[in-house]
């Protein structure tokens, strides 16, 4: 039986003015996959990711996750079908908790709408309190709870990584989408990183879209590599092979 | 972080019985506001609550969903305009009224939302500052029954008196001199009490936190499913709504309304309230209110004494006064009077949450040791603070008794310190004769329940001196 692609990025190309950031890119990523994108600066990983998040519109190409056509759907429509993104910067609510930020995260399969939250009706009430025991499992899984009730702002940049892993975890995703989840980290905390994204993929039967500088880690633990320089793709397939190419070596990792 | 004084479990027996403590001191405050305050003076109060609904509902917008959204007092009047005309015009009572000012306010909201939410930041604030500059001039149309409607330049006055029925003759106030402003008072008190118990509940839910999402980082929110346009459509018109019922309030309290009362002027009363109160919290939305109104009203009278008076009787100070209290509050309380209030409350007590599993999630014994004698003399302290400012607040009353509003209202807030020293005190003892206590707290601690018992027995003695006074 051949295994059907879950997300397939055709032909994308994604133009700012008379800058090309992505030029005719195509991949497919099957289930259960870590693959790994990486580049130099300004490869347009990123875009890549805000593409699929549909924050940026292709100037043309399509992303088909799961035989739906993602370029029709708006940004929020994305999760339903159970695509989640971290995000390089952060991109948390500072304003609330960090049990709250997690309970966000699974804004797409709660219910609860204005009237039943105001008059506390019994099915909201008992929607909140699972979605909280939810967020609290989703954090334990993470080492958070110490945390869990403190403001969202102010703490180490690695704990809000982790903090963006709990709250895309909570949904259930089937596609995972991580812009360098090591950027900020130190040594050890990479490797214990790396570790976690395997065993949360085995655990929670993830897809993970890796993009990261951290060689070392990405090597590490993809299954697959996509490299892009200058908006174009220059090598696809096995890390092994991938690693070897020598216009991968020329571009990225150093000539020498 | 400093040890607070106390450190209780959430939900504990501990936690429960300050939470008590805090519904009781509110329950007190409520009472004996219209028993203490001239009959004038509750018609302010009136007037300031009725500000802090609007500021709560401007709040809604600004303060929590991050959209600079100015143009309130046009909802404002809105609600009024109808209630006014549906009351004196169509002889409904005003508690049948409260579903179409609800329901004309949604949809006025949705209205004005739907097309204004599309751009932001100061573009929005243009937006909604010409829809508050221009109210005032449509409700003068003399098309389509509108000026017949609102009154059009001379205003609509509203003809039925709101008194108490008999079966509320027993609330504090509601008969004789003051009877219709107290009564009224009651009334928009436990309207505010709704609107803020549901408003509360709607932003500590799912659909509170998405529009909090928006506000703190957009792109997050639109990624984990938040429909931006219609969350901000959505809040933007319970947001009117809640104005609209502010105006209602208005009337209600007024009997009378006029285009010149919701002007753009409102708008800036409703922003600073807003700013002072503490931009993106509930209460701030209330303390906004009575700020706006009473210190406005101290600034007025703050030069009286002095012998400088204006033509229309204001000090004429006030204005420059009002505008140093607002930049003292802008370097020294950025975050408004509730900022404030939540660093000494920080210094009084710490709830630590509890786990799924119904532990604390820090250990509370762990904030136990070396704060013996710390605690009992803050708890004297505060034992003290309490009748201090009883005699101050006296003292004041005789000295100028147009002040007096705004001290009766100030001690009433620092009597709360008393029955507090009681608790803390207790609390010592207690834990003194468990032998978790040197003996060296037990005298303070003694001293300090005794000051606050007095202290409290003061406030209760004071207020039955006033009720007998007065009636």
């Amino acid at each position: 039986m051949q295994r059907v692609a879950l997300l397939e990025v055709s032909d994308i190309t994604v133009r700012f003015g008379g800058i090309v950031a992505l030029d005719d890119l195509s991949f497919t990523m099957d289930e259960g996959q870590i693959l790994g994108l990486i580049g130099p600066n300004g490869a347009g990983k990123t875009t890549l990711f805000n593409v699929v998040s549909r924050i940026y519109d292709p100037t043309q190409g399509s992303v088909t996750f799961d035989g739906q056509d993602l370029t029709a759907m708006s940004a929020h429509e994305i999760s339903r079908v159970g695509v989640y993104r971290t995000f390089q910067n952060l991109a948390l609510w500072p304003g609330m908790t960090v049990i709250e930020n997690v309970m966000v995260g699974d804004h797409t399969n709660t219910k609860s709408n204005v009237l039943s939250s105001a008059l506390r009706l019994p099915s909201m009430r008992s929607e909140e309190a699972d979605l909280r025991d939810r967020a609290w499992a989703a954090l334990d899984e993470l080492n958070l709870t110490d945390v869990a009730y403190s403001p969202a702002a102010g703490l180490p940049f690695g704990t809000l990584k982790r903090i963006e892993l709990a709250r895309a975890l909570i949904a259930n995703p089937r596609l995972i989408m991580l812009d360098e989840p090591a950027s900020g980290l130190t040594h050890s905390e990479v490797d214990s990183l790396a570790q976690d994204i395997k065993d949360l993929r085995d655990r929670h039967n993830l897809t993970v879209l890796l993009v990261e500088h951290h060689m070392r880690m990405v090597l590490g633990i993809s299954e697959k590599l996509v490299v892009l320089n200058f908006g174009r793709k220059i090598a696809d397939g096995d890390p092994d092979v991938v690693r070897n190419d020598p216009e991968v070596i020329e571009a990225y990792l150093g000539s020498s | 972080m400093s040890t607070p004084l106390v450190v209780v479990a959430k939900d504990s027996a501990e936690h429960k019985k300050w939470k008590y403590a805090q519904w009781l001191y509110l329950a007190g405050f409520l009472l004996l506001t219209p028993l203490v305050l001239e009959p004038f003076e509750i018609g302010k109060m009136n007037r300031a609550l009725v500000l802090s609904v609007a500021i709560l509902a401007v709040n809604l917008v600004v303060g929590f969903n991050g959209m600079l959204a100015l143009g309130h007092s046009a909802f404002m009047g809105i609600g009024a305009f109808v209630t006014a005309s549906m009351v004196q015009d169509e002889n409904w009572d005003y508690w049948q009224v409260i579903p179409i000012v609800l329901i004309v306010g949604f949809i006025m909201g949705v209205i004005i939302g739907l097309p204004a939410l599309r751009v932001k930041g100061l573009y929005l604030a243009l937006v909604t500052i010409a829809q508050a500059a221009v109210f005032p001039t449509l409700v003068n149309i003399d098309e389509l029954g509108i000026a017949a409607r609102t009154g059009g330049p001379n205003g609509k006055g509203v003809s039925e008196e709101v008194i108490a029925p008999d079966f509320l003759q027993w609330l504090p106030g509601v008969t004789g001199a003051r009877g219709g402003s107290a009564y009224r008072y009651w009334i928009i008190v436990v309207m505010i009490g709704i609107t803020l118990m549901l408003v509360t509940n709607y932003l500590r839910s799912r659909p509170g936190r998405a529009v909090l999402a928006i506000r703190d980082n957009e792109a997050g929110a639109a990624v984990y499913g938040v429909n931006l346009p219609v969350v901000k459509t959505m809040n933007f018109a319970i947001s009117a709504s809640i104005g609209s019922l502010a105006g209602l309030m208005w009337c209600l309290d007024k009997g009378f309304v006029a285009g010149q009362d919701f002007t753009f002027l409102l708008a800036i009363d409703l922003i600073i309230g807003l700013v002072l109160g503490g931009v993106g919290t509930i209460q701030g939305s209330i303390v906004g209110g009575l700020f706006v109104v009473w210190v406005n009203d101290l600034t007025k009278r703050i030069s009286i004494p002095l012998g400088l008076y204006t033509l229309n009787g204001d000090g004429p100070l006030a204005k420059a006064i009002f505008g140093l209290i607002l930049i003292l509050f802008t370097f020294f309380a950025p975050g408004g009077i509730v900022s404030l209030a939540r660093m000494v409350q920080a210094k009084l007590i710490r709830v630590v949450p509890l786990a799924p599993s119904g532990e604390p999630i820090q250990p509370i014994e762990s904030f136990d040791p070396g704060m013996e004698s710390t605690r009992a003399d803050a708890a004297m302290k505060l034992s003290i603070a309490g009748p201090v400012c009883l005699a101050i607040g006296w003292l004041a009353m005789n000295i100028n008794s147009l002040i007096v509003g705004v001290f009766a209202f100030g001690f009433r807030m620092i009597i709360l310190f008393a029955p507090v020293a009681v608790l803390v005190a207790t609390n010592e003892l207690k834990a003194h004769a468990e032998g978790k206590r040197p003996d060296s707290i037990k005298g303070p601690a003694n001293t300090a329940r005794l000051l606050g018992l007095l202290g409290t027995a003061f406030v209760i003695v004071y207020a039955a001196q006033r009720f007998i006074l007065n009636y």
